[in-house]
């Protein structure tokens, strides 16, 4: 599913061997205009969604994103119409906690905010995945690999992606996502399908290197997302990446599905959850 | 206005004067006569007794017109135009057949007395008549003189010249040798004849290297490279630091024709371009047409380089290799049995590099080989082939996977020359080339990520190739060429049948390119050279395969299956293609050229040098041929006893069709390729600018290049023309060797250009937990640090002994000598320990020595 990685690993073998890299200071110019992001997604899961709204900010600045409030952010599933509440002056908005979102509609988010109007609309595809079981391999001392086992619905063109979350809490950001299409396994059993992975030389949370330990409770989510998503997802693995002239394209500004020149990205997808333990005698 | 009138007052003074001095003036007026009643005329008036046989005179009209002339002046305006000279012998006055003088063919071949090699572009320079021809590409020459004693000088650089004096009675073939420059350090400044052939000639934008120049270049670890030497050249750029690929004139990597020995080569590096593909000991010459092809060649925008391998050595066996810091290589040649057949065959392997407890295996290696048979003094016949692999297999036991990655070039050639006639050569190839990459992934581990994943394009040719030299004034090439291509963009298949995983396969593309050419270059006058032609070129897609079509959108549309042979689409166009050279002075040359070219095959490539696993794709419904455009006006100039060779070359060209792909293109498994597609226009131009100099011992060039190069592509940058990453302002560099002894020799290079186009972040925001980089609306408006670097070599040969064969010499050469860390990728990361932003940059060679030791015997 990671179809890049193969070719990344030839370059890093390769160029591991002299290449060496290096902080530089750079001067860049800085943008004076600042943007509306907005960021969330539905899914089929009976739970408060949220949106987070924010503006951009200086490309080399310590802070952390400006919170957007006081907007009015609005849900319609085709049929009907939900207000989010923003949850103090956060910038997050919130769905009810008993709201979830239906596969085969098409989701219209309306933001109103300093008198601008901001829509994005995303179709919630099925699940095109019965997944039956996950487990998981210690393969080397920091290194856990994550796998699926289950059948892929042979009448659609499915996109996944599979984030991660440790003990409840999100541990990937986009890029590592590993999204991927039904190419190669349309219709098909498979077994343990390699899709995520943590390592801890090199993935870190909130400043901390990632590990797994006894007793980490470990959830793969298995989304069916729309191939716009899975395009934009693989458009932030290639503008988050390193850019070598081998394997890169040069950098462009990715394209989200907002309208009226806000940046960031509104979707819907259906997803499984399992969960898994992590214990010593695997 | 009073100063002219004087003047013309003196000169018909001069001439009435003249007049009157002639003892006999005849008076004539005559329009439309036959010419013996003008004889009868003047035999009436003058009392000359004129000879003559009825025949030679019978139904010829004259007309003539004078008054109290001298009788030659008569004579010569009444015979002026027919095939009738006069000679006057006291009063009489023959009047005969002009005696055309006799035109025999001097032809033959040239060669290199050492090894009997033939030399391509040797010049032949016909003293008495201040002309001269040139050797082709078999080392083949012919040229038409009057009989009589002529004296040819025949020469070649880094060879001694050749002065035969050739009494023409027939016409003759005659076989030349050339011996090398013993004296390595008194370099002969070969008489200025050479170089002012040289400037005569009509192409302007030709590079050419020989085995020992690319050898002699300092390159990274030590590893000859024909792309690293040609990038120092002007007009010709790297794309990125240690990658084969090359830029030339700010064209894409894929618009260069790579020949080898006429095969199309589709992979000229080693370990994605670190390393070349070709073996500089199996070279024997190659040239690089910047533009300014010549109708013989197309299929590419940018530029053909010509690399031709050595023939093997006709005289005695021989053997040439070297042990350096990256390969091993050996090359034998010698004759088979007899003089007549010849062999070469080389070889090079990399050690092998093991890292991580042998978890990573990584080597290439490549075979050149050559068989040359003389049958007879008509007729040649050549094989050569070429097959190139790389292997990296790798195995990690902490991702829990394995990988291999093949890449295979493999080329055959075979030729054969066939002379008709001492004026007509004529060269029938034919060429099979094949380029497939491997990818195997998990082959001994469990689970869905075993696959198997390869793509290859095959290409077989068969052309038909004459070159008629009617007489010195006039070459002229023409030619049919037909070449059909099986293309297998991804196939992905499952390792074993363990593991089950659908077939994934790319439609075939299969196609047939046929062309058509003539082209004639032409001494029009002692000072101007032209040299036109004609290329007609036909590309069509072909079944059996399915067709996939698209909407104005690029999404898919609808697919439909084509029968074997069934044409799917076609196109054609005619290439005209013109140069000019006319010389201001022996030492000045200006040249001129026009030129149009189709390409019909390119390689989807979306980064700045590419990959070895960028697949070919062909012209189709979707994607129209690109066609381009190209002018350029240079200026020529030999100085210093020709020892100084000093250009400057203007270029434009405008290109229509240009391919390039959408943000963010899905290339890896995507069976809708060609919906990734953008298509619009891209323009080019610079002046590039060359000293050469070649001064006894201090040897070298100094390049500088200011280009610029852009695209306009409706649906990218928001349709504004956008810079091309490989477009490099100014490029700049210098070699200079010098002998410092008969044994040792200093090299150096510098180079310097500016850094590649890019674009650099104005703002960032956070999406997903990602802090994704905002750029500018406009693309590639920011650029990398420049690129710096130099190069010394020394090169420190053994004793030479009379009776000795063996020579061997060391090369120490340090690549990068100040160790300038020059960007190869620049990146932005988080730092989450200290939760900001950083830019940081991969850099590939600081300083690089390496050393090696090469041999012949």
């Amino acid at each position: 599913m990671n179809k890049l990685i193969s070719f990344a690993s030839l370059i890093l073998i390769i160029v591991s061997i002299t290449s060496c890299d290096e902080e530089i200071s750079l001067k860049i110019k800085d943008s004076d205009k600042t943007f509306l992001v907005v960021d969330g997604y539905i899914t089929n899961d009976t739970t408060s969604h949220c949106i987070h709204l924010t503006r951009s900010s200086k490309f080399f600045s310590n802070d952390t994103a400006s919170a957007v409030t006081d907007a009015i952010v609005t849900l319609n599933d085709g049929t009907n119409t939900i207000t989010l509440s923003e949850n103090g002056n956060s910038g997050y908005y919130y769905t009810p906690s008993d709201y979830y979102g239906i596969a085969g509609r098409t989701y219209t988010l309306s933001i109103e905010v300093d008198n601008n109007h901001y829509e994005a609309s995303s179709y919630m595809p099925e699940n095109g995945f019965a997944v039956d079981s996950v487990n998981y391999k210690h393969n080397s001392d920091t290194k856990w690999s994550f796998y699926i086992s289950g059948r892929d619905d042979a009448d659609k063109t499915s996109y996944y992606a599979f984030p991660l979350l440790l003990n409840g809490k999100m541990i990937t950001a986009y890029s590592r996502w590993e999204s991927g299409d039904d190419q190669l396994i349309n219709g098909y059993y498979e077994e343990n399908i390699e899709v995520q992975y943590i390592d801890s030389e090199e993935d870190m949370y909130q400043g901390e290197k990632l590990s797994c330990k006894d007793g980490d409770v470990i959830t793969l989510h298995v989304c069916s997302i729309t191939k716009d998503f899975y395009d934009y997802l693989y458009a932030i693995y290639l503008e988050t990446g390193e850019h070598d002239p081998i394997l890169y394209p040069q950098p462009t500004n990715i394209k989200g599905n907002i309208s009226n020149g806000a940046l960031g990205y509104f979707t819907t997808f259906s997803y499984i959850k399992r969960t898994l333990v992590i214990s010593d005698t695997n | 206005m009073k100063l002219i009138n004087i003047l013309i007052f003196v000169a018909l003074q001069a001439i009435t004067l003249n007049v009157q001095a002639q003892t006999t003036a005849i008076t004539i007026h005559a329009e439309h006569v036959q010419l013996s009643q003008v004889i009868e005329h003047i035999e009436h008036q003058s009392g000359y007794l004129f000879f003559y046989k009825d025949n030679d005179v019978k139904n010829i009209y004259v007309s003539v017109s004078a008054d109290k002339a001298p009788i030659e002046t008569v004579l010569s305006q009444a015979l002026k135009g027919s095939n009738l000279n006069y000679t006057i012998q006291g009063r009489s006055i023959n009047i005969v057949r002009k005696e055309i003088p006799k035109r025999y063919t001097i032809s033959g071949y040239v060669k290199d007395a050492s090894s009997g090699e033939s030399l391509i572009g040797a010049t032949i320079y016909i003293k008495d008549l201040n002309t001269g021809t040139t050797s082709n590409a078999f080392g083949f020459y012919s040229a038409e003189l009057p009989e009589g004693e002529h004296e040819l000088q025949y020469s070649y650089v880094g060879m001694k010249p050749f002065v035969q004096k050739v009494k023409l009675s027939q016409n003759t073939h005659t076989n030349v040798s050339l011996s090398p420059n013993a004296q390595q350090l008194k370099e002969v400044v070969v008489t200025s004849s050479v170089k002012e052939v040289e400037l005569k000639k009509p192409d302007a934008g030709v590079e050419k290297l020989s085995g020992t120049d690319i050898s002699s270049i300092p390159a990274p670890l030590g590893e000859a490279d024909i792309s690293k030497a040609l990038t120092l050249l002007p007009g010709v750029q790297a794309t990125s630091e240690g990658s084969t690929s090359f830029s030339v004139r700010g064209g894409g990597v894929d618009q260069n024709l790579i020949l080898l020995d006429d095969a199309p080569v589709y992979n000229i590096g080693h370990l994605l371009g670190f390393f070349s593909a070709f073996n500089a000991d199996a070279i024997k010459n190659a040239e690089l047409y910047k533009g300014d092809m010549s109708a013989q060649y197309g299929g590419r925008l940018s530029s053909l380089l010509d690399i031709r391998m050595r023939d093997g050595n006709s005289q005695r066996f021989s053997a040439t290799g070297g042990l350096g810091t990256v390969t091993s290589h050996l090359m034998l040649e010698g004759p088979i049995g007899t003089n007549k057949l010849t062999f070469m065959l080389s070889g090079r392997g990399s050690y092998p590099v093991k890292e991580d407890e042998d978890d990573v295996l990584i080597f290439f290696y490549d075979f050149n080989g050559k068989l040359a048979w003389t049958i007879n003094r008509n007729n040649k016949l050549y094989f050569s082939m070429f097959y190139g692999r790389d292997a990296i297999n790798g195995d990690f036991d902490d991702e829990n996977s394995d990988i291999k990655f093949g890449f295979i070039n493999n080329t055959q050639t075979l030729r054969w020359n066939h002379i008709f006639s001492q004026k007509l050569f004529s060269n029938i190839t034919f060429v099979n080339s094949d380029y497939t990459t491997t990818l195997t992934q998990n082959e001994t581990k469990e689970g869905i990520n075993s696959f198997k994943r390869s793509s290859d394009l095959k290409s077989q040719g068969l052309k038909d190739d004459f070159t008629w030299y009617p007489n010195l004034k006039n070459t002229v090439a023409f030619g049919i060429q037909g070449t059909y291509y099986t293309i297998n963009p991804i196939t992905i298949k499952a390792v074993s049948d363990k593991y089950v995983i659908s077939q994934f396969n790319a439609n075939k593309i299969n196609a047939l390119e046929l062309s058509a050419y003539i082209s004639n270059t032409q001494k029009v006058t002692n000072r101007l050279t032209l040299r036109y032609g004609l290329r007609f070129s036909q590309f069509r897609t072909l079944g059996k395969t399915t067709q996939y079509y698209y909407k104005e959108d690029h999404s898919f549309d609808y697919e439909k299956d084509f029968g074997a042979g069934k044409t799917i689409k076609s196109y054609q166009g005619i290439e005209p293609r013109l140069s000019s050279s006319f010389s201001i002075n022996p030492n000045t040359s200006v040249k001129a050229s026009y030129s149009r070219y189709y390409q019909y095959l390119q390689q989807a490539i979306y980064s700045t040098s590419g990959s070895p696993f960028d697949s070919w794709f062909t012209a189709s419904p979707t994607v129209k041929p690109q066609v381009s455009d190209q002018f350029s006006l240079g200026i020529f100039k030999l100085l210093h006893h020709n020892a100084i060779e000093a250009s400057a070359n203007l270029f434009y060209k405008n290109n229509k069709n240009t391919i390039a792909f959408k943000d963010h293109p899905q290339l890896m498994v995507n069976e809708n390729m060609e919906g990734e597609l953008r298509f619009g226009k891209s323009y080019a131009y610079g002046l590039e600018c060359q000293v050469k100099f070649n001064l006894n011992r201090f040897n070298g060039s100094l390049n500088y290049t200011y280009s610029d190069s852009k695209y306009k592509i409706p649906e990218i940058n928001g349709g504004e023309a956008y810079r091309s990453p490989l477009s490099h302002k100014h490029d700049f560099s210098l070699m200079a060797s010098y002998d410092l002894s008969k044994r040792v020799k200093l090299s150096a290079n510098w180079v310097y250009y500016s850094g590649m186009p890019t674009s650099f972040p104005i703002a960032r925001y956070e999406v997903g937990g990602n802090l994704i980089p905002i750029y500018s609306e406009r693309r590639n408006e920011d650029k990398y640090p420049d690129y710096h670097r130099l190069d010394l070599s020394v090169v420190w040969r053994g004793k030479e002994r009379p009776k000795r064969r063996w020579h061997g010499e060391w090369v120490f050469s340090l690549y990068n000598a100040y160790g300038r860390r020059n960007a190869w990728s620049i990146y932005f990361d988080y730092d989450k320990s200290n939760q900001r932003v950083v830019a940081k940059k991969y850099y590939i060679y600081t300083f690089v020595p390496s050393i090696s030791y090469n041999f012949k015997f």
